[in-house]
């Protein structure tokens, strides 16, 4: 019994050290940002290069897959809405089901399978490689050359795709609805703006904004958390996506939550 | 190991160490090239025209564009000389070249690479084992 | 450094941007950030159901919203709506404002706009709101159609044992079969006379009841076919509706009740047309008649009652 209590004892200290933990990173990570000095030309560029990788790189493939999940959905909504004679309630599905909550989480996933599992190994491999070993030795802030322009890129991309998915998805919904019937496009924006008050936008975007914090801070933290052993970096990824997949629906759960109670 | 050494002239120190690995995802200009840009707050285009002028001076233009995978043990050795003199240091350390350039008879090898770039070294040591004395006798 | 890299990003930065800041112009632009607003004062006795943000529809556009609720010194609801200033044509000194709260969905304001050639309302006295009875309060509702199915459920039970195998109705099948069999045979039109002329009339005036009463019961039936089920069910209708509906099933089942005991009435009267009456052929046609009707009414009553499935009538 004893044994079982202080085990319990250690896994809550152990989790509540590391939410600590990353709590400071993050701190330190924004006090970084919100620091105009730290734009100089090399962070600039590692930030092109992050928006690049995560955003551009992927926007195709991303785009495609939102458009097929809207379309799908939507499709779905739609027809089983005629069936069930509540037409007049697609719009409000769509926004309160698919464009703020599902297509921001999707993205989320996305990006955190895309580049948050890559950020986390790359992390993990330069910090065994002692890598930052050699920016310290240089007095170069890792934090300002390599993590936050990591971050900000997560963030960025994060809202400009989720932004990017929920404008397709948008119009994926007229088409859904009305089909090539563009006079109806003035009713159908009215009814979707009457759907979409300045809170709820506002609380997208900060959730969006949580994401793309949540699937670039957790694995960067995570890959410099691993002793300087090359067989832990797999360790250090698996950790991280977990953390990372935990961070999302609890993200997810606090959105929904703060919305419908 | 030599920075325990060196304690607090580490900063003073400009090293030149197998401990210091290049940084494996950018190529060997923007390696170069970054320190300038991050201390002395250089554009891109001084820096890296900076960096491939050092590189030239130790004629090794053409691994601008490669990154540390792709580069040979001299090479490498050259694109840290390059990084550690962009640090503007008053002193450069070697630290065991043995361990930096394993497949050269390398006490003439530095000596050769370091006098191309005599100009831009204020002051140098090298850090070796003491059984490898007798190989700089040698080149003397 | 990449340039075409940077290029890249940077077009992607600046398309998204734009396009995101254009959605949300857009938005403002439709949610009437920068339309000009005409406010008008609504009164009601209460503000129970009534929401700040509640749309305000003119034949079922949205032209406004409520902006804000409170109370007036007589202890009145004060509802002020706020109307776009392009759609206020739409609102004269003799439209109507009445609260419409559907069984499922979110409420609104309705304006009715009877004469569109009056003056325009005035922006600055009160004008009047109608509430109506208040919400619709759901459980109860739902305890109401329980209440109905229960009695739907007894019709469609009467309606089976009526056409059972064996039944009444049967029965007088069986017998009309027997009579007109027997009118063709050998003692034909002799076993007709046999019948005294009495009981002729009584069988003719008992089938005409029979008739008028099916009429009545298809009258019936159409009413309670539209009014129940007609499309989306029992919940598309309001409470009123519903109100009605249990009478007429009463109804229903009463008069279900009589056509059982006419129909064991003629069952009676053909066994003894056995021994004969005056008019045959009459008759004959009478009780087909009658007996069709029925049939047709029965056949109505099952279709849209299916056995056994009344009680499963959904709300959505």
């Amino acid at each position: 019994m004893e044994i079982l209590l202080s085990q319990l004892g250690d896994a809550v200290i152990k989790r509540w050290r590391a939410l600590t933990a990353m709590l400071y990173f993050g701190l330190r990570l924004l006090r970084v940002t919100f620091n105009p000095r730290t734009y100089d030309s090399a962070t600039r560029w590692i930030i092109v290069k992050q928006v690049y990788f995560t955003a551009v790189q992927a926007l195709p493939i991303f785009l495609a897959y939102s458009l097929i999940i809207s379309a799908l959905l939507i499709q779905i909504m739609v027809s089983v809405a005629r069936d069930l004679g509540l037409s007049d309630y697609v719009p409000s599905l769509i926004v309160g089901f698919l464009l703020t909550q599902l297509l921001p989480l999707l993205s989320a996933l996305f990006i955190a399978l895309r580049s948050g599992a890559a950020i986390n190994t790359e992390i993990a491999l330069m910090h065994v490689n002692n890598e930052l070993a050699a920016f310290e030795h240089a007095q170069i802030d890792p934090m300002r050359y390599e993590f936050m322009p990591r971050v900000i890129g997560g963030v960025v991309s994060m809202l400009a795709l989720t932004s990017l998915a929920i404008i397709g998805a948008l119009i994926i919904a007229f088409l859904g609805i009305y089909g090539w019937q563009w006079a109806n496009w003035s009713s159908y924006t009215h009814s979707m703006a009457l759907l979409l008050p300045i809170p709820l936008v506002l609380g997208v975007i900060i959730k969006t904004a949580l994401f793309g914090l949540a699937v670039t801070l957790i694995p960067l933290k995570t890959g410099l958390e691993i002793p300087k052993r090359l067989f832990l970096v797999p360790v250090a990824v698996l950790k991280g996506m977990m953390r990372v997949f935990f961070a999302i629906f609890l993200i997810e759960v606090a959105s929904l939550a703060f919305n419908y109670i | 190991m030599i920075k325990q050494l060196l304690g607090a002239d580490i900063q003073a120190t400009a090293l030149i160490s197998p401990d210091l690995p290049l940084r494996v995802n950018l190529t060997s200009l923007e390696n170069i090239a970054l320190i300038a840009q991050l201390h002395q707050h250089a554009s891109w285009a001084d820096a890296s025209q900076r960096a491939q002028q050092l590189l030239s001076v130790m004629c090794a233009d053409d691994i601008a564009l490669k990154r540390d995978e792709d580069l040979s043990y001299m090479q490498r050795f050259v694109v840290k000389t390059a990084r550690a003199i962009m640090l503007k240091r008053p002193l450069i350390l070697i630290d065991r070249p043995a361990c930096l350039l394993p497949d050269v008879f390398y006490p003439e090898v530095l000596s050769y690479i370091l006098s191309s770039v005599h100009d831009e070294i204020p002051h140098y040591t090298i850090v070796d084992y003491h059984w490898n004395r007798p190989l700089y006798e040698h080149t003397k | 450094m990449n340039k075409s890299m940077q290029f890249k990003v940077g077009l992607f930065i600046l398309l998204s941007t734009m396009l995101v800041v254009f959605s949300l112009l857009y938005l403002g632009y439709e949610r009437g950030w920068f339309e000009q607003k005409q406010s008008y004062t609504l009164l009601a006795p209460n503000a129970e159901n009534i929401t700040v943000g509640m749309p305000v529809n003119f034949r079922g556009i949205p032209i406004g919203q409520v902006t804000s609720l409170s109370l007036t010194p007589q202890g009145m609801a004060r509802v002020m709506i706020s109307i776009d200033a392009q759609q206020n044509t739409w609102l004269h000194s003799n439209s109507q404002f009445s609260l419409d709260k559907p069984l499922v969905g979110a409420a609104k304001i309705k304006v009715e706009s009877f004469d569109l050639h009056s003056p325009p309302l005035s922006t600055t006295a009160t004008h009047a709101l109608n509430v109506g009875a208040g919400g619709i309060d759901i459980p109860a509702l739902v305890n109401k159609v329980n209440g109905i199915l229960d009695q739907v459920g007894l019709v469609s039970n009467n309606i089976a044992y009526l056409t059972r195998r064996d039944g009444d109705i049967s029965h007088t099948l069986a017998n009309t079969q027997q009579i007109t069999q027997a009118m063709t045979g050998k003692y034909g039109v002799s076993q007709g006379l046999l019948g005294g002329e009495q009981h002729a009339q009584v069988l003719m005036d008992s089938l005409q009841n029979t008739r008028k009463l099916t009429h009545n019961l298809d009258q019936l039936t159409h009413k309670l076919d539209q009014v129940a089920f007609n499309k989306g069910g029992l919940a598309d209708k309001a409470d009123a509706a519903v109100a009605q509906i249990s009478p007429i099933l009463t109804d229903l089942r009463t008069s279900l009740k009589k056509v059982d005991e006419l129909l064991i009435n003629t069952n009676g009267l053909t066994k003894n047309l056995k021994q004969g009456t005056d008019d045959m052929g009459q008759l004959r046609a009478e009780v087909d008649e009658a007996l069709n009707k029925s049939n047709q009414i029965m056949n109505k009553i099952n279709r849209f009652l299916p056995a056994g499935k009344a009680d499963e009538v959904k709300l959505p």
